[in-house]
């Protein structure tokens, strides 16, 4: 696209946004940079079909695979949703434009192969998210403590980055840039013991809480298999020790949580027990527990949008069915993928595994059970619409797999 | 012969010399950092921080190298010296909006707690810092005073009491951790050092006069 067209789209946006008022006035340009500004990359930079190894000594340059133009674009699409079947109490304009603006440091963390960059990226995306919850909900002990966890995160990845050039580490701190790798990377997917977005998320409000699904924790992942796919082996072993770990001890505890927690906490809880479970796909480190891992995060951005929203509709039962891991729908086939990928490395392993997913379901057929008694409150006809079709397509994520993570992700499970 | 030898040997010693005091400059820019209090102990710990590991960045790089950290250093505190002379006007209070303040009373004061943590901290540097490599600097006393100041910079976030407090501390992890990678590249990773060390003062300036969550000793 030439920058006379792209003038000319700014500006018809910009006037389409004045006619139609409201909150498009703040949402239309800034979704219209978004999308300019992650066309203009995927357009400009070759995709590769490897992550490029990242360079520690250096800013690094732009390398973009075909999963992480994914990424961007399905984040975009799941923001977009988000809007669409949004209420009258759905994200407002300052929410949506933090979600607009956090494409950038996403898009910085995704493509960038500095590895200070990445960093500074990943440090950047956390602090946005709390600098906005910090505004919704006031200094309260678990905005405090994310607020903690984005400044760990950084500091984590940071030290990773600059003992990465040193070409004569021993032994001992071979396992501390992995210890600092994995802080980074699980602080990202908000895993225990860095879990404090949960508590955080239920205080600000689960549509302001959104920005954790969309953006984090598919950040996350593709950060996390980079580092342990371009890491020396000294390094990447202990990496993936550490996240299965505190992946499985995330996945039981948040599982847990959410089978005990009252309804309106029980979607931040299943969330945060499946990013325990996504943990640990990424710690198998194949690229069966790659595909496992997207496949969980786009059954989220399918069924989040509608799970944010406050009363109990038709189109939140579906959701919940999609995500609560019966077959065929997409929650099962990612969680089963996961087993799978784990039944390589060890038998406990699938049956801590198993255990998780049995508390996750209890939580779902719960949260089922409430949202059955309370379906008469239907929203009005068109988000209650998309809203079924979301839902509805996480069954046919579960039924196509292989298809739709090709289509979304360019990955051939 | 033998005075070429004692000249050598004269040149060794003032080069262990000089490079013992910039890395205990270092340490001792970490240790204010970690004793500040107030708003006047943001500006300092900017400055010192600044001046403190540009000089054992300098090891490496040479004066280029000072120069970066440094002047991040002493433009970060000029800022938030002259943000503080400036009343009405906030840039931490219009992004993070009012905050209620809370008393809370501890069982150690603040400054006693960071100084327990501190001491673990060195401890910690110490027996790290003989493990690791940064190009051609024997890295015993200049990686101790990195490691230092990003440990100093992990308590401030730990034990922190407002968004100012948190800025300073991922200040301190940004300037050990510039300063490191200064001492691994020999002063060639500018652009890097820039951003590590540079967002960081950019939180500061911003954060520097945001309410604090919570008072008392």
């Amino acid at each position: 696209m030439s920058p006379a067209a792209g003038i000319g789209v700014g500006v018809a946006s910009a006037m389409l946004a004045w006619w139609l008022g409201g909150r498009w006035r703040w949402v239309m340009p800034l979704a219209v940079v978004a999308v300019g500004v992650v066309a203009a990359v995927l357009l400009r930079v070759p995709i590769s079909p490897e992550p490029a190894r990242l360079a520690s000594s250096g800013l690094g340059t732009l390398g973009v695979t075909r999963i992480a133009a994914g990424v961007l674009v399905g984040g975009l699409g799941a923001l977009a949703l988000e809007l669409l079947v949004a209420g009258e109490r759905g994200p407002g304009p300052a929410a949506v434009a933090m979600g607009l603006l956090a494409t950038v440091p996403s898009a910085l963390a995704l493509l960038t192969t500095g590895m200070v960059p990445l960093a500074l990226s990943a440090g950047l995306l956390m602090a946005m998210i709390w600098v906005r919850w910090q505004r919704v909900a006031g200094p309260q002990l678990p905005i405090r403590s994310l607020a903690r966890q984005a400044l760990l995160v950084l500091a984590s990845l940071l030290a990773a980055a600059v003992l990465m050039p040193s070409a004569r580490l021993g032994s001992a701190p071979m396992v501390l840039e992995a210890i600092l790798l994995a802080g980074g990377v699980t602080g990202l997917l908000g895993v225990m013991p860095f879990a404090a977005w949960v508590g955080a998320a239920i205080r600000v409000g689960r549509s302001e809480a959104s920005l954790w699904r969309i953006w984090a924790i598919p950040v996350g992942v593709l950060v996390g298999a980079r580092l342990i796919a371009t890491s020396p082996a000294g390094v990447a072993l202990p990496l993936q020790e550490l996240l299965l770990a505190l992946g499985v001890a995330s996945s039981l505890f948040w599982g847990l949580r959410a089978v005990l927690g009252p309804p309106a906490t029980r979607y931040s809880r299943v969330l945060a027990a499946d990013s325990g479970l996504i943990c640990t796909a990424v710690g198998l480190g194949s690229s069966e527990g790659l595909t496992a891992a997207l496949l969980l995060v786009l059954a989220h951005w399918l069924g989040g949008a509608v799970l944010g929203e406050e009363s109990g509709t038709r189109s939140q039962l579906l959701a919940w069915i999609g995500l609560s891991g019966i077959p065929p729908f997409g929650g099962f086939a990612g969680r089963i993928l996961i087993v799978i990928a784990a039944a390589a490395v060890s038998f406990t392993l699938v049956w801590l595994l198993l255990l998780a997913m049995g508390l996750q379901l209890a939580a779902a057929a719960s949260a089922m059970r409430s949202t059955l008694s309370n379906t008469a409150s239907a929203g009005p006809w068109r988000r209650e619409l998309i809203g079924l079709v979301a839902a509805a397509s996480i069954l046919v994520l579960g039924l196509v797999p292989g298809q739709a993570m090709q289509a979304v992700l360019g990955l051939h499970p | 012969m033998a005075g070429d030898d004692l000249g050598r040997r004269l040149a060794d010693g003032s080069a262990v010399t000089v490079e013992s005091a910039l890395a205990a400059a270092g340490f001792i820019a970490a240790a204010v950092a970690l004793l500040s209090v107030g708003p006047t102990g943001m500006w300092i710990s900017a400055l010192a921080l600044g001046v403190g590991l540009g000089g054992v960045a300098a090891l490496a790089g040479g004066a280029p190298s000072f120069l970066i950290l440094g002047s991040v250093g002493a433009t970060a505190a000029l800022l938030v010296a002259a943000g503080s002379r400036v009343s009405g006007v906030s840039a931490g209070r219009w992004l993070l909006g009012n905050s209620p303040v809370v008393g809370r009373e501890r069982v150690f004061d603040i400054r006693s707690l960071r100084l327990l943590l501190g001491l673990g901290g060195l401890l910690a540097a110490r027996l790290l810092s003989g493990h690791l490599g940064a190009g051609t600097v024997s890295t015993q006393g200049p990686a101790f005073a990195c490691l230092f100041a990003w440990e100093v910079g992990v308590i401030r976030v730990s034990t922190g009491r407002g968004p100012a407090d948190l800025a300073l501390g991922a200040l301190c992890v940004g300037m050990g951790s510039a300063a490191f990678l200064l001492l691994s590249s020999s002063g060639t990773a500018v652009g890097p050092c820039l951003l590590a060390a540079g967002l960081p003062a950019l939180a500061l300036v911003v954060l520097a006069r945001s309410a604090p969550w919570e008072t008392g000793t």
